[in-house]
């Protein structure tokens, strides 16, 4: 039953999702069943609702991918600078004039932002050929700050029609979401989804620590760098569309964990449904908590969130007791 | 084929670009004018500066642009063109002001830093307070006030009569539903103007109903994709600069919730001048010509 | 076969093998022992692929370990390292899976009643053997083993042993550390004491 559970709060949640909302529907049942019936609800509601779902499957996997890269339960897109990058590379793609946010040409860009980022944060954490654990996050933080001052300034600075401003990069919306953005995230979700897929066996083997995964056969610099890859695909084409929203790359892959264990395989679904299942819950909290108004979702997901983390800590069950 | 490719790789890249659609439904300076005044008079004073919105186009229509020597940074009508600015953007600059030498300081409410009016007190310059105007009703309040504190008073009752009978209200073949919103292009969620924005007078001026001041609590509401879509406007009034914040029509009919809305889906979006449109003095009776003209032209 | 010729190894500046060679015939068990910090460990690492001797050459049939691909290399010699630490929690079972199949080997190595319990709750011992099993799983005609013996308690020893011994004779070439207060070396075919 502990199993199902996700699934079928990921689906009650959902449906709750696209029943409410500012705008009352009329004959709600049977605009649902017919598509493009009722404007607001298929042009406005459920692209969002599904826009929640896709990024927060996305986040999580990267968050899964992360950590399995890096071998520390405190890996997260945030943490080693991949969603400030991210957010980086789609401001100065739309201030140069090259691309509009929440295209397909943002997403390339936020998503070269993020693996340019992470890289950095890679490169200056490494001592010799360990990866430290201590380094790496310290390094991350350093990196994610300078990188969202700069952002911050950028967004300041420039009155550029749709460069959007701090608010929506540091704590991300869904507000402005249309039809058109959902074809780039499932792309990125679909890609990185495939990558993970793939890498999934050798992560298993990278939590052996870097010598024992060699002796097994991994070739440990390459699986990093790929894992990295399907990161910053996963992280930039969210970031880019929704701006950063925080705690679904940390907590999902530890939720995910604790209820089905940790062969990478199988957790890249149950990760994706319950990041899904997190960001559809935390942005129709954020849509109906205080009418009309609507609070940043990256606020709700921190608030969510963090209890659940530390919930997990404190459970005997544990399954990561990481050194 | 190469050349196919990256001229298809240069299209999805811009996100198929930004074309501007073209739109004839923009209300700027040119298309209104100012009811002013023939008769000339005597006035109590001589060297007058001006720091109230709004009220240097007053005196122009009372005839009495030739004793104003200063003026704010939002008095921009092209008349005022060669009188000296005394602010730094809408801060009064307390020296600028002396140096000039006035009689006559006029300030309203909004016009600060309170140290400047003061340091202008103290160099005894006399200062005189108008109301600011937010409706039509406000205009002859302002008008008088005006004419009084340059001792013209008569002006000022000619002027709130060629006004009063200047307002006409608009006929209309039916009651559109309008909408006015408030738009900075960097934050993603926008303003609809609701009972006592200033927008609502007029849209009731030309015969129109303000669907924001009938549903809404505030002046000024904060605005979600759906609550806009279930308003439902025929026609959405917006600021010239605030529509160029957020990138145009283009940019204004991606937002969710505009382009659910009739207004939306028949480009029916009018923008005006941003210092023309709430600021309520001798043009507007033409601007409420213009606006209804402009919304009988969009909803054809 | 495994072939180390001339080979200089150098750690953090330090020297810690100088021009050593070696023969270590397949089909046996090659124990080499020494106090701690001897360069043991290292020696074996070099074997391994781990690291490479700045001077000299180290071949295993042939084949060069430091230029040949991990896939391909893991299928001609697998290695338990001392200390494996277990940061997720697999099974006893999904850990050894991930070289080979586990079913025999955790047989003789009396872990099949440990087969579901999560490797993170396991004692020094108990996760000695799992990497001891998890190399032999792999299959490979080199297994190169560092201190297996270590936390063992007597009745293990011997199961190890036995094993060891059997799988050379069956062709596999067995390199095992272990430490020089090891009275019992018996059971190696050949010591290795000097080669620094």
């Amino acid at each position: 039953m502990k199993r199902l559970a996700p699934v079928i709060a990921l689906i009650i949640a959902t449906f709750i999702a696209i029943y409410v909302g500012a705008a009352p529907i009329d004959n709600f049942w049977s605009s649902l069943i017919s598509p493009g019936s009722n404007d607001i609800l298929w042009q406005i509601r459920i692209p969002r609702v599904t826009a929640a779902l896709i990024v927060g499957a996305s986040l999580a996997l990267a968050g899964l991918m992360a950590q399995g890269a890096c071998n520390n339960a405190l890996a997260e897109p945030s943490i080693l600078g991949t969603t400030a990058g991210a957010s980086l590379g789609t401001v100065l793609a739309v201030l140069t004039g090259l691309v509009q946010v929440g295209s397909v040409g943002a997403i390339a860009c936020g998503a070269l932002g993020a693996l340019a980022a992470t890289s950095l944060t890679f490169k200056l954490a490494n001592l010799g050929s360990q990866l430290s654990s201590f380094a790496l996050i310290i390094v991350g933080i350093a990196v994610s700050a300078s990188i969202t001052a700069i952002v911050g300034l950028l967004s300041s600075m420039v009155t550029r029609a749709d460069a959007r401003s701090i608010s929506f990069w540091n704590f991300g919306s869904l507000a402005l979401i249309t039809r058109d953005n959902l074809v780039g995230i499932s792309i990125t979700a679909i890609v990185g989804g495939l990558i993970a897929w793939k890498i999934s066996p050798s992560l298993d083997r990278l939590s052996l620590g870097d010598a024992t995964a060699f002796h097994l056969g991994v070739d440990v610099p390459r699986v990093r760098l790929i894992a990295l890859v399907a990161l910053s695909v996963l992280a930039g084409g969210s970031v880019s569309t929704v701006g950063s929203i925080a705690f679904i790359g940390l907590a999902a892959p530890h939720i995910a964990r604790f209820i089905y264990g940790p062969t990478h395989r199988s957790l890249i679904i149950h990760t994706a449904i319950i990041g899904a299942l997190l960001v559809v819950v935390a942005d129709t909290l954020s849509r109906s908590i205080a009418q009309p108004n609507e609070l940043p979702i990256g606020l709700i997901t921190s608030l969510l969130g963090a209890p659940v983390l530390i919930a997990l800590v404190s459970v005997k069950n544990n399954v990561w007791t990481n050194q | 084929m190469k050349r196919l490719g990256v001229i298809a790789l240069a299209i999805v890249l811009t996100g198929c670009a930004n074309s501007q659609m073209s739109h004839n439904f923009t209300i700027s300076q040119n298309d209104v004018s100012a009811i002013s005044i023939d008769s000339t008079s005597s006035f109590s004073v001589s060297r007058v500066v001006v720091l109230a919105n709004g009220v240097a186009e007053i005196m122009n229509s009372l005839n009495a642009r030739s004793i104003i020597v200063g003026r704010d940074i939002s008095s921009n009508e092209k008349v005022l063109r060669n009188i000296p600015i005394v602010t730094a953007g809408h801060q009064v600059i307390a020296e600028k002001v002396i140096a000039i030498n006035p009689d006559l300081v006029i300030i309203d409410a909004s016009t600060g830093p309170k140290a400047a009016l003061d340091q202008i007190k103290a160099a005894g310059i006399r200062i005189v307070q108008t109301p600011e105007s937010w409706t039509l009703t406000d205009i002859s309040v302002k008008v008088a006030a005006v004419a009084a504190a340059i001792g013209a008073p008569q002006q000022g009752v000619l002027l709130n009569t060629a006004i009063s009978a200047a307002i006409e209200t608009s006929t209309l073949p039916s009651t559109p539903r309008i909408v006015f919103l408030y738009l900075r292009g960097t934050s993603s969620i926008y303003l609809v103007g609701g009972p006592g924005s200033g927008a609502d007078s007029l849209i009731s001026a030309i015969g129109a109903e303000d669907a924001g001041a009938a549903s809404l609590p505030r002046p000024f509401n904060t605005m979600t994709a759906e609550s806009l879509a279930t308003l439902n406007p025929d026609v959405i009034i917006v600021m010239t600069k605030g529509l160029q914040s957020v990138g145009g029509i283009t940019g204004l009919l991606k937002l969710p919730g505009v382009a659910q809305t009739n207004a939306g889906k028949n480009h029916a979006i009018i923008d005006v001048d941003d210092s023309l449109l709430l600021s309520f003095g001798p043009r507007t009776p033409s601007l409420v010509v213009a606006l209804g003209e402009k919304v009988s032209a969009v909803l054809k | 076969m495994i072939t180390i010729n001339e080979i200089t190894i150098v750690r953090d500046g330090r020297e810690i093998i100088y021009d050593y060679s070696e023969q270590i015939p397949a089909g046996s068990i090659t124990a080499i022992v020494g106090p701690n910090g001897c360069g043991k460990s290292t020696l074996l690492a070099a074997i391994a692929g781990d690291i490479a001797p700045i001077k000299g050459t180290i071949t295993i049939d042939e084949l060069h370990p430091i230029l040949t691909p991990p896939a391909q290399l893991a299928q001609i010699r697998a290695v338990a390292i001392q200390n494996q630490r277990y940061t997720l929690g697999f099974t006893v079972k999904q850990i050894i899976e991930m070289a080979g199949p586990p079913e025999e080997v955790m047989r003789s190595l009396d872990l099949t009643s440990l087969a579901d319990r999560v490797v993170t709750t396991l004692s020094g011992g108990e996760a000695q053997r799992v990497s001891i099993a998890t190399a032999i799983a792999q299959q490979t005609p080199v297994l190169l083993l560092d201190e297996p013996l270590a936390a063992q308690d007597v009745s293990s020893r011997q199961r190890i042993i036995e094993l060891l011994k059997k799988m050379a004779e069956g062709g596999v070439t067995v390199v095992v550390v272990a430490h020089s207060n090891e009275s019992e070396l018996a059971w190696a075919d050949k010591v290795i004491k000097h080669f620094l």
